[in-house]
C-alpha cells in the first residue's frame, strides 16, 4: 500500500477530524514520508527539531523496508520509538500523543513518544491546606503524578500497574501498590473490578471509585481519595492500594477506613499532642455538626426540661413571636444556608462580595428582625454549617445527615437522636471493603492501632503496620534500641 | 435498581407521613405552649388549698431578660389546685424548673405534709428535687414580693436556703429528704423559714412641669406615709414530727445542733470567760475551718447513750482581755482554759438545743437510726420496754467531748 | 474473621447482661420487696449473674467451634436440645418484651409528656431487628462502640453525686436476717438470666487466652459499677425510694449544680436506651436464630417480625402499665424465673464438668 492510500485510511478512522495534522516531506534521496499526529497533543518543536529534520537529511536508499530500522535506531531521538504495523495500534497511539513516520514504499511504521498535553503546574490543593509539610498537589495528568509518586517511592517493589479504560475516552488507569506489602489477594479483587468496567467514557476517578464500593447506594464513600503525593505515599506505605486515572487530580486508594478523614497530613508533620487535640476537635466539630440543630429542635419541642434555666430564658426570649414552629425554622433556615452556599460555589468571583453581604444582611439581620427567624437558630445553623468544613472530604455526608437528625429531632425527640445514632453505627459497622471494616480501629476495637487513632503516638513508636489494613509484612519500623546501630 | 429505588421511596414517604402525623414535628415550642413555673407557694384557705405559681414571661427581642408573673389556683388538692392554675393561664403547667416550694404555716398547721407533697413525689412533671420553706405568712405574699421588676434575683430563695444549708445547718431541705426523713421513724424533717416584714417608709414626693410642663401634666406635691415589705431571713428552722410542724428553732437554738453537723460552716465563733493560769477572764475570736464528729451509741444499765466525741480545726483570729501572756509565743488553743470553755460553750448550746428537742419530742440528730445502726436489736428491745415508744428521745444521755485543735 | 466476634466484643456483650435494667427498675422492684437490704438482694442478682457468665465462659473457651445447637444435640439429643433451646428462646423472649416496655414507661416518666406507642415502638424494632438480621459481626460491632459511652455515662451519672452521698443511710444490713434479701432477689429473678444470650455466641468466638479469667473480671468491673450507682440512689433517697420507679433518673435529678447545668436526664436517658436497645438486639437475635433453627428457616426475619408483632399487641393493646408490669413479675414470673435460671446453671456445671471427666477418662 502506498503512502497516500495509508494516510487516507487513517484519516478515515478519525473521520477526517481537523486535528489530525499529516506533515509530509521528503528525505535527502526524495522519498516520500509524513509525520501524523494530533495537534496539541504533541511536543512539535522537538519532534521538527528531532525528528522530522533528522529524516530529511537521511537517505533510505532503494529499500526503505530495510533502511527503516537504521532511522529508528540510530537517527530519530527520542527516548521512546518503536515500530508499529497493526492499524488498531497506529490508532491507539495516535490518539495517546504519539506521532507515527510513515515512509514510501516501506510496511513497517514508526510510533514516536512526543507526546505533550496542556496540564496545569502541580500545586497546593485547596481541600488539602497545610501549615508545615509539603505543598505538591497531583494534576490530571496521570504522567505527572505518577512522577511526583515516584520521587516518594525510590524502591523497585513500588510497582505500577496500567490499564485502559473507557470506550470512548481510553483513560488510562494506573494501578500502584508495593509488592512486598499490599495483600495480593485485595490487588486481584481491585483489578477484577476493573476488568468488568464497560462503559463509554471515564472522565473523573470517581467514575472508577463508583464502581469499586461493594455498596452502590451507601451514603457514605467506600473509596479513599487524596490529592496529595505525600498522603498517597504514607496510605500505600501502609499497605493500600493506590488508582491514578488519567484526568484526575484525585487519586484512590483501597481499602478505607472511615477514620482516614479524620486524620489530615498536618497531623504527621506537626506535635502528636497537637494532632491528637485536632483530632478530637474535627470529630466532636463533625458529631456536633450532625445533631446540634437536631437536639436544639428536640430540646424545644420536647424536654425544655433539659435546658438551664438561664438558657431557657434567653431562648424563650429569643423565639417569642416567632411564626414558625422550631421544626420548619430549623429548616427554613438550612435551606437558606445551603442556597448562599451553593450560590457562592458557582458565581463569578467579582459577585461573591456582594452575595456575602446580601447574605449576612438577609440571614443575619434582616430576618431575624423582622421576626421570621430567632438569633439561636441562625446561631446553630452557621455554627453547625462552619463545622460540617472540619471534615472536607464529609461535609457532603454531614450536611445530609444534619437533615435527617433535624427531622428525627422533631419528630422523636432525644430519644430518636439516640436511637438514629444508633442506626448510623449500626449501618457503618455493617461496611466491610476489601477485608476490612469500615470503623476499624474502633469497631472492632483494635488495640494496636490506637497509636493513630484518636490519640496520635510519635512516629517513633509505631513499629508495626495497622492491622486494620490487610498487609503482607507487618513491621514497619526497626527500634533504634534493638541493635545499636543507630 | 427500579425495584430497590421503588422500595426505597415508599419506605422514606411511609416514614415521613407517619412520624409528621403522629409525633410532634410541628409542634411549637415548648416554652410557648407551657407555663414555666419557677417557684410554686402553697397556702390553705378556709378548706380549700391556694397553689400560686410564679411563672417566666417571655419578652421579646430582650435577650436574657428575666420577666415573672404570679398566678393562683385554688383546689381541695394538689392535683385540682394545678388545673386550676391551668384554666388561669390557659397553657399547660411546667414545674421542670420549680426549684422552690413555699409552704405557709396555714397549710402545715392542718396537714400532714407528707398528703400535701406526695404529689409533687410522684408527678412526672416536677423533675427537680426542689427546696421546701416555711413562711407564717402567705407563700402567695412572698411569690409576690420576689417578683417585682426591681428584684435583683429570681433565686433569691434558692440563695437564701443554700446560703443557710452552709452556714446554719445542713441537713437538708429539699423534698425527698423532706420525705425520706418524715417517712423514717424518727419521722422529724425540717424547713428553713422565711419571713415578710414591713418596714415603715416616709417618702416626699413632688414634681414640676419643667421643660415640657405644659405637657406633663398636672404638678403636686405630696408626703406620705407608706409601709413596704422586706423578705427577712432570720435562720430560723421550722421543725416537723410527722408531718406537722411543731416548732420553730431561732439561730441561737440551732448552734447547738449546728456543731454536731460537719457541713455547717459557723465562720467566726467567740469563747469567752476563759480562765486558767495564764489566761484571766479572757475572750478569745476564731475562724471555724472544719468539723471532724464520732457519734457512738451504747447501752448502760439499759439507758441508751450517745457519746459524741468533736474535734474542731480552727484558726485564732484575736485575742482580747489577755493579761501577762505575749500574743505571739503562746499556743492559745494548748492552754486547758481555753479548750475547758469551749467545751462549756458547746456542751451549753448543745444541751439548750437538747432540752428543746427533748420538750417538744422530735429527734433531729436521729439519735434513733444511730441506735439502730449499732445496736438492732437491743435498740428495738428497748423500744419494746417503752409506753411511748416514741418518746424515746427523752430518755437518751448524751455525753460530749470537744477538742480544738489549730488548723495550719 | 467473618462470622466471628472478638474477645474484646464478647466482654461487652457480658457487660450489657450485667448493666441492663439493673440501675434502672430493678433497684426500686427489690426494695418493695427486700426494704434496706436491697443492695444486698442486688449483689445476689447481680452475683447470680457473674455465675452464669462464668460457666457460659468455661463452656464456650472448651467447645470453640462448636455452636450451642450441635452441643447440645451431641449431649442430650435433638429433642432435648430443642427443649432447652426453646425454653432459653422464651425466656428471652419474655425479657425482651420487659424491657421494650420498661424502656417506654421509662421515657414516658422521665422526658416525654406525651409519646406515642408507634413513635418508640417503630424505631426501636427497626434498631433491635436491623442489627439481629445484620448479624454477628455487626452486632459486636457496634455494641463494642456503645459501650464506650454507656461506661463513661454511667461514671459520670456516679461522680455527679459521688460526693454528697451518705453512706449509712440503711444500715444495718441483714437486720431481719438474710431472708428479706433471699425475697429481694427471688421477686426479680425476671431480672436475672440476661448472660443466657452469650450461649448463642458459641462458636462464634474468637478464643484468647484466660478468656474465661478477662470476662469475668470485665463483668466484675461493670457489676462495681451498678452496685455503686445503686448504692448512691439508695443512700440519697433513703426511705423516700417508694416514690419513684427509675433509679437512674433519680440519680441524675440530684445534680447539685442543676440551676446552671441542667437536669443530667438526658445522659441517663442516653445510657439507658443504648444499654436496653442493644440487649433487646441481642436478645432478638437470640431468639431469632433459635427460632430459625428449630422450624429450619433460611433467614431470622420471620421469626423477629412475628414477635414484633406479639410485643406491640402485648404493650399496646393490653395497656399494661409500669406497676401491673412489676405486679405480674413480682408475683407470677419470679418462680418461674428462678427455676429457669438455677436449671441452666445446674446444667452448665454438669456439661463443664462432665467435659472434664470426659478428658480424663481420654487421658487415662
Amino acid at each position: 500500500m502506498d503512502i497516500e492510500s495509508k494516510i487516507k485510511e487513517i484519516e478515515k478512522e478519525f473521520y477526517n477530524t481537523t486535528d489530525l495534522i499529516v506533515r509530509k516531506f521528503e528525505s535527502s534521496d526524495k522519498i516520500i514520508c509524513a509525520m501524523l499526529y494530533l495537534d496539541n497533543a504533541v511536543d512539535k518543536l522537538l519532534l521538527s527539531q528531532c525528528a522530522i529534520e533528522k529524516v530529511q537529511r537521511f537517505s533510505f536508499g532503494e529499500n526503505p523496508n530495510k533502511t527503516i530500522t537504521e532511522c529508528q535506531q540510530n537517527l530519530i531521538a527520542f527516548a521512546q520509538v518503536e515500530k508499529v504495523t497493526d492499524k488498531q495500534d497506529i490508532i491507539d497511539s495516535i490518539i495517546n500523543g504519539f506521532a507515527i513516520l510513515i515512509v514510501n514504499d516501506c510496511e513497517m511504521m514508526t510510533k514516536i513518544g512526543c507526546s505533550k498535553w496542556v496540564t496545569r503546574y502541580p500545586s497546593e490543593p485547596p481541600t488539602s491546606a497545610v501549615i508545615q509539610g509539603p505543598r505538591e498537589g497531583f494534576v490530571e495528568d496521570i504522567n505527572s503524578n505518577i512522577s511526583l509518586i515516584r520521587k516518594r517511592m525510590r524502591s523497585n517493589e513500588f510497582v505500577v500497574e496500567d490499564m485502559t479504560l473507557g470506550q470512548e475516552t481510553n483513560t488510562q488507569i494506573k494501578i500502584c501498590y508495593l509488592h512486598n506489602v499490599a495483600k495480593p489477594t485485595i490487588i486481584q479483587e481491585i483489578k477484577e473490578k476493573l476488568k468488568k468496567i464497560k462503559i463509554d467514557g471515564i472522565v473523573d476517578s470517581s467514575y472508577i471509585a463508583a464502581f469499586l464500593g461493594h455498596n452502590r447506594h451507601s451514603l457514605f464513600k467506600q473509596i479513599g481519595t487524596s490529592e496529595k503525593p505525600d498522603m498517597i505515599a504514607a496510605k500505600v506505605l501502609e499497605g493500600r492500594v493506590a488508582i491514578f486515572v488519567d484526568g484526575s487530580p484525585i487519586v484512590l486508594t483501597i481499602p478505607f477506613l472511615l477514620f482516614e478523614d479524620l486524620q489530615s497530613s498536618d497531623d504527621y508533620y506537626s506535635v502528636p499532642a497537637k494532632a491528637t487535640f485536632l483530632r478530637w476537635l474535627r470529630l466532636f466539630g463533625a458529631i456536633l455538626a450532625i445533631m446540634l440543630p437536631g437536639i436544639y429542635v428536640s430540646l424545644l419541642i420536647y424536654h425544655y426540661q433539659i435546658i438551664p434555666i438561664k438558657f431557657l430564658i434567653t431562648i424563650a426570649n429569643a423565639i417569642e413571636g416567632i411564626p414558625l414552629p422550631p421544626f420548619l425554622e430549623i429548616l427554613f433556615i438550612i435551606f437558606l444556608f445551603e442556597i448562599l452556599y451553593e450560590a457562592s460555589l458557582r458565581m463569578p468571583r467579582y459577585l461573591g462580595l456582594a452575595l456575602s453581604i446580601v447574605g449576612a444582611l438577609i440571614l443575619g439581620d434582616t430576618a431575624v428582625k423582622a421576626g421570621l427567624i430567632s438569633p439561636p437558630a441562625v446561631l446553630i445553623i452557621a455554627i453547625t454549617g462552619v463545622m460540617s468544613y472540619t471534615i472536607p472530604e464529609q461535609s457532603a455526608q454531614i450536611t445530609l445527615l444534619r437533615l435527617i437528625f433535624t427531622f428525627i429531632g422533631g419528630a422523636l425527640g432525644l430519644f430518636g437522636i439516640t436511637a438514629g445514632s444508633m442506626v448510623l453505627i449500626v449501618y457503618l459497622s455493617n461496611m466491610n471493603n476489601y477485608q476490612t471494616p469500615y470503623l476499624a480501629p474502633f469497631g472492632p476495637f483494635i488495640p494496636a492501632d490506637q497509636k493513630d487513632g484518636l490519640i496520635k503516638s510519635p512516629i517513633t513508636s509505631q513499629i508495626n503496620r495497622p492491622e486494620s489494613i490487610p498487609n503482607i509484612n507487618k513491621r514497619r519500623l526497626k527500634d533504634a534500641r534493638e541493635d545499636n546501630s543507630i | 435498581m427500579k425495584p430497590y429505588l421503588t422500595k426505597l421511596t415508599i419506605i422514606i414517604v411511609a416514614v415521613l407521613l407517619t412520624f409528621s402525623t403522629v409525633s410532634g414535628l410541628i409542634a411549637p415550642s415548648q416554652t410557648q405552649s407551657k407555663s414555666i413555673v419557677t417557684a410554686l407557694g402553697i397556702d390553705k384557705v378556709t378548706d380549700k388549698f391556694e397553689l400560686t405559681a410564679q411563672i417566666i414571661v417571655p419578652q421579646i427581642n430582650t435577650s436574657s431578660a428575666e420577666k415573672y408573673e404570679v398566678a393562683s389556683g385554688e383546689g381541695y388538692d394538689i392535683g385540682e389546685c394545678i388545673a386550676s392554675l391551668e384554666f388561669q393561664t390557659g397553657e399547660t403547667i411546667g414545674l421542670a424548673h420549680c426549684f422552690t416550694i413555699i409552704i405557709s404555716d396555714s397549710v402545715c398547721a392542718s396537714n400532714n405534709m407528707n398528703d400535701v407533697l406526695d404529689y409533687f413525689a410522684r408527678s412526672n412533671n416536677l423533675c427537680t428535687n426542689a427546696i421546701l420553706v416555711h413562711t407564717t405568712d402567705l407563700a402567695k405574699d412572698i411569690l409576690k414580693y420576689t417578683t417585682t421588676e426591681s428584684s435583683t434575683s429570681q433565686d433569691i430563695l434558692y440563695d437564701i436556703t443554700e446560703y443557710n444549708n452552709n452556714k446554719i445547718l445542713s441537713f437538708g431541705t429539699d423534698l425527698y429528704t423532706f420525705l425520706d426523713d418524715t417517712i423514717s421513724p424518727h419521722s422529724t424533717a425540717m424547713m428553713f423559714d422565711v419571713t415578710l416584714e414591713e418596714e415603715p417608709e416616709t417618702s416626699s414626693s413632688s414634681s414640676s412641669g419643667g421643660s415640657d410642663g405644659e405637657t406633663s401634666g398636672s404638678s403636686s406635691s405630696s408626703s406620705t406615709s407608706q409601709t413596704s415589705k422586706i423578705l427577712k431571713n432570720e435562720g430560723k428552722v421550722t421543725i416537723f414530727y410527722k408531718g406537722a410542724d411543731i416548732y420553730t428553732l431561732s439561730k441561737e437554738e440551732l448552734k447547738g445542733f449546728g456543731w454536731l453537723d460537719t457541713g455547717t460552716k459557723f465562720e467566726i465563733f467567740t469563747i469567752k470567760n476563759i480562765y486558767s493560769e495564764k489566761l484571766t477572764d479572757a475572750t478569745i475570736n476564731l475562724i471555724h475551718s472544719s468539723t471532724k464528729l464520732e457519734i457512738s451509741s451504747s447501752f448502760s444499765n439499759n439507758v441508751p447513750i450517745v457519746q459524741i466525741k468533736l474535734k474542731v480545726y480552727t484558726k485564732i483570729t484575736g485575742v482580747l482581755n489577755m493579761v501577762d501572756v505575749p500574743v505571739s509565743n503562746y499556743n492559745y488553743l494548748k492552754d486547758q482554759g481555753v479548750q475547758d470553755a469551749f467545751h462549756s460553750l458547746v456542751q451549753d448550746e448543745l444541751q439548750s438545743s437538747l432540752d428543746i428537742q427533748n420538750e417538744k419530742g422530735f429527734d433531729l440528730l436521729n439519735f434513733y437510726h444511730l441506735f439502730e445502726k449499732e445496736h438492732y436489736k437491743e435498740w428495738h428491745q428497748y423500744l419494746d420496754t417503752l409506753d411511748n415508744p416514741d418518746a424515746y428521745i427523752n430518755k437518751i444521755q448524751v455525753f460530749l467531748d470537744t477538742e480544738l485543735i489549730e488548723k495550719n | 474473621m467473618q462470622g466471628k466476634i472478638t474477645a474484646f466484643e464478647y466482654y461487652m456483650f457480658a457487660m450489657y447482661a450485667i448493666l441492663t435494667s439493673k440501675v434502672l427498675t430493678l433497684p426500686c422492684v427489690i426494695y418493695n420487696v427486700a426494704g434496706h437490704d436491697a443492695i444486698i438482694s442486688l449483689i445476689f442478682n447481680l452475683l447470680l449473674d457473674i455465675l452464669l457468665i462464668f460457666f457460659i465462659t468455661l463452656l464456650i473457651v472448651k467447645n470453640p467451634e462448636t455452636t450451642i445447637f450441635e452441643f447440645l444435640t451431641k449431649k442430650i439429643t435433638k429433642v432435648g436440645a430443642y427443649i432447652v433451646i426453646s425454653i432459653i428462646a422464651i425466656f428471652l423472649f419474655l425479657k425482651t418484651l420487659w424491657i421494650l416496655e420498661e424502656t417506654y414507661e421509662f421515657l414516658i416518666h422521665s422526658l416525654f409528656e406525651e409519646f406515642s406507642t408507634i413513635s418508640f415502638f417503630l424505631p426501636a424494632f427497626f434498631i433491635a431487628g436491623y442489627m439481629a438480621i445484620k448479624g454477628v459481626n455487626t452486632l459486636g460491632r457496634s455494641l463494642e462502640i456503645f459501650a464506650f459511652f454507656v461506661a463513661i455515662g454511667l461514671v459520670l451519672c456516679f461522680i455527679n453525686t459521688a460526693g454528697i452521698i451518705p453512706l449509712d443511710t440503711n444500715l444495718p444490713y441483714f437486720r431481719n436476717g438474710i431472708m428479706e434479701s433471699l425475697q429481694g432477689t427471688l421477686s426479680s429473678s425476671l431480672y436475672i438470666g440476661n448472660p443466657l444470650v452469650l450461649l448463642f455466641f458459641m462458636g462464634k468466638v474468637k478464643i484468647v487466652k484466660k478468656m474465661t479469667l478477662k470476662t469475668v473480671l470485665s463483668s466484675v468491673v461493670i457489676m462495681i459499677f451498678v452496685i455503686l450507682n445503686d448504692f448512691s440512689f439508695y443512700n440519697l433517697m433513703g426511705n423516700s425510694v417508694i416514690y419513684s420507679s427509675y433509679a437512674l433518673n433519680h440519680i441524675s435529678q440530684f445534680n447539685p449544680y442543676v440551676s446552671d447545668l441542667g437536669h443530667l436526664t438526658w445522659l441517663s436517658i442516653a445510657i439507658s436506651t443504648v444499654n436496653l436497645l442493644s440487649q433487646v438486639s441481642l436478645m432478638v437475635y437470640c431468639y431469632s436464630e433459635s427460632a430459625r433453627k428449630i422450624f429450619k428457616l433460611k433467614m431470622r426475619t420471620i421469626p423477629i417480625l412475628c414477635s414484633f408483632v406479639i410485643i406491640y399487641i402485648v404493650c399496646l393493646l393490653l395497656h399494661f402499665n409500669l406497676t401491673d408490669f412489676e405486679y405480674i413479675i413480682v408475683n407470677y414470673f419470679s418462680y418461674p424465673s428462678i427455676i429457669i435460671i438455677l436449671s441452666m446453671l445446674l446444667i452448665l456445671i454438669i456439661l463443664n464438668i462432665s467435659r472434664r471427666k470426659k478428658n480424663e477418662t481420654i487421658s487415662n
